[in-house]
């Protein structure tokens, strides 16, 4: 990967200009920053209005049965709060190169005397401060309309595990980077991704609910479910922050495969990226728009 | 001799955008595909809820307690509104990336001819995958609606489809003039989203809420299609929802076609017609 230890104080230069630049830019258009802040509100709230009209309040007995708390809404307000973090590493980090491409300036970046990886990280701290914030707003509107009880003196586990996440869905925003790159055009399979993570993770609803609907199959799923960092990701936090949660997964083997999914997901991830630029370059397709 | 030109150039441009869809085989697998990992979603999540496909207290709220068949009626015709947001909205924009808006404004037809081809292509796309869903959801998740009273839904249908296509026109009208679409209308997506009664009835909304639900078409063509499919009611019972709709349909063809003429004269004036 070129990695020159000796440049290591430039190259954290260049990832935080990199960052910076990205947060002016995002900032440039402060319509997409509400829309980002407020917009999945009104995505979870029809969920929760679904779960009024199903059980008639907030709590649920057989919700209860599946995960411990019956309480579904204070369970949905994190599941989309963490989600924040998905969506980044889909349209935030897959997309960053590509837009690079679209604004003309890719050749200038991967030509310029630093390690490509830098840039790399500097886009994705970038994404991530972002997505914090959106993230922290979205659980402050949502717990002020909806209301959420959560216990906040596990806050500062809560804020590793969601950074352990944040590494390993780096990797995975590589991976998706270098696949954008060589296919050009993401708009299907991101779409398709985004909606496949949402219906298998425990976002809204909880991992036995999935058996509970497919049978057989649903365990199978599940065990993809769990593969993906979402979901051990979920099942920590609803324990640290859910009064009475009962997770499908083991908590200290969730928070070890956290750890090991972060260090190969993010050397998949630089060694697929370094791949596919190779080859792009071998095909002369980096300016092909 | 006037009409059955411009009907032409309707037939003509549906043509046009079916070979212009069918070209991405991927979008067209997605579009397929997308409604139903998203019905899936909202069945297991009512799973999770009440523990079976039944839920006493939507039976309490509507007359039926079946909220699979309630949902995904609701879906498939929120599916027709999107489709309108959509495709309306990206009708001209996408002639405008292509390159080829002015040589269509040039063309000696309507551009309301060229609108309504648009579409109605969008909507033909959307029935077929309407029927593939409808389908695969009787199949999979055993959808239990009136098959009867599915002429009298296609003819609700028809009197809202109106009001859609207004709507479009505006929508049209308004990107012409703002360009970049996609901010404005993955707002009112999700707003349409939250508003209207695709998973729960309208009385669960909060009541300054349901102000707003009632001030969209789209509204009352899911509670009539809805009444007709799952709870089985005729269409005389459903006159409550019928006077509104056409009041809607009128109110909408007139505002939309009002909105895209302003907006287009607008554009021409200012010579912004070929800006990107």
């Amino acid at each position: 990967m070129n990695i020159d230890y000796r440049n290591i104080i430039p190259e954290l230069k260049v990832s935080v200009s990199t960052a910076k630049k990205e947060i002016m830019v995002n900032l440039r258009y402060p319509l997409w920053v509400i829309f980002w802040a407020i917009m999945p509100i009104f995505w979870l709230a029809p969920f929760i209005f679904q779960g009024h009209a199903l059980v008639g309040g907030r709590f649920s007995e057989f919700f209860e049965e599946l995960a411990g708390s019956g309480d579904f809404v204070t369970f949905a307000i994190i599941g989309s709060s963490l989600y924040a973090y998905v969506m980044s590493a889909l349209w935030g980090m897959g997309l960053s190169l590509r837009r690079e491409q679209w604004g003309g300036t890719l050749e200038a970046i991967l030509i310029s005397p630093c390690n490509k990886f830098s840039v790399l990280f500097g886009k994705a701290l970038s994404d991530s401060i972002l997505t914090s914030f959106y993230a922290i707003v979205q659980f402050a509107l949502a717990s002020m309309f909806f209301g959420a009880t959560v216990r906040l003196e596990n806050i500062f586990y809560v804020v590793l595990v969601v950074l352990l996440m944040i590494l390993a869905l780096y990797g995975i925003g590589f991976v998706l980077s270098g696949v954008i790159l060589m296919y050009k055009e993401p708009g299907a399979l991101l779409n398709f991704v985004d909606t496949l993570i949402y219906t298998i993770c425990p976002v809204n609803y909880p991992l036995k609910a999935l058996m509970l609907f497919l049978g057989g199959a649903g365990y199978y799923i599940v065990m993809v479910s769990i593969f993906f960092p979402l979901t051990p990701t979920l099942e920590i936090l609803r324990t640290l922050l859910l009064p009475s949660f009962k997770p499908y997964i083991n908590i200290a083997l969730a928070a070890s495969y956290l750890i090991v999914a972060t260090i190969v997901f993010l050397t998949i991830g630089m060694l697929l990226f370094n791949f596919v630029e190779k080859k792009i370059r071998e095909k002369g397709g980096i300016e092909a728009y | 001799m006037w009409l059955s030109y411009e009907l032409k150039v309707v037939t003509t441009v549906v043509k046009k955008e079916l070979v212009l869809y069918f070209r991405y085989p991927v979008w067209v697998l997605f579009d397929a595909l997308m409604p139903l990992l998203w019905v899936l979603s909202l069945v297991i999540y009512g799973m999770a809820l009440v523990g079976s496909s039944y839920s006493n207290n939507l039976a309490r709220l509507t007359n039926t307690g079946d909220y699979i068949s309630f949902t995904v009626v609701g879906m498939i015709v929120s599916s027709f509104a999107y489709s309108t947001l959509w495709g309306m909205s990206y009708a001209l924009r996408g002639e405008q990336w292509s390159g080829t808006l002015e040589s269509t404004f040039l063309t000696p037809c309507s551009r309301f001819s060229i609108l309504l081809g648009k579409a109605l292509s969008s909507m033909l796309t959307t029935s077929v995958w309407v029927i593939v869903q409808i389908t695969l959801v009787t199949l999979l998740l055993g959808l239990r609606i009136n098959f009867i009273n599915l002429p009298l839904a296609l003819l609700f249908f028809l009197i809202s489809l109106p009001s859609f296509i207004g709507i479009g026109f505006s929508l049209a009208g308004i990107v012409l003039d703002f360009k970049e679409h996609s901010a404005f209308v993955n707002f009112l997506s999700s707003l349409l989203g939250l508003l209207l009664p695709i998973s729960y009835p309208l009385n669960i909304l909060p009541p300054f809420l349901r102000y707003f639900s009632y001030a969209l078409p789209p509204t009352y063509a899911i509670e009539g299609m809805r009444s007709l499919l799952v709870m089985g009611c005729s269409l005389s019972e459903l006159i409550g929802l019928i006077i509104p709709l056409v009041f809607f349909d009128f109110f909408w063809l007139i505002a939309g076609v009002t909105i895209y003429l302003v907006e287009e004269r607008k554009v021409l004036k200012n010579g912004t017609l070929g800006y990107y």
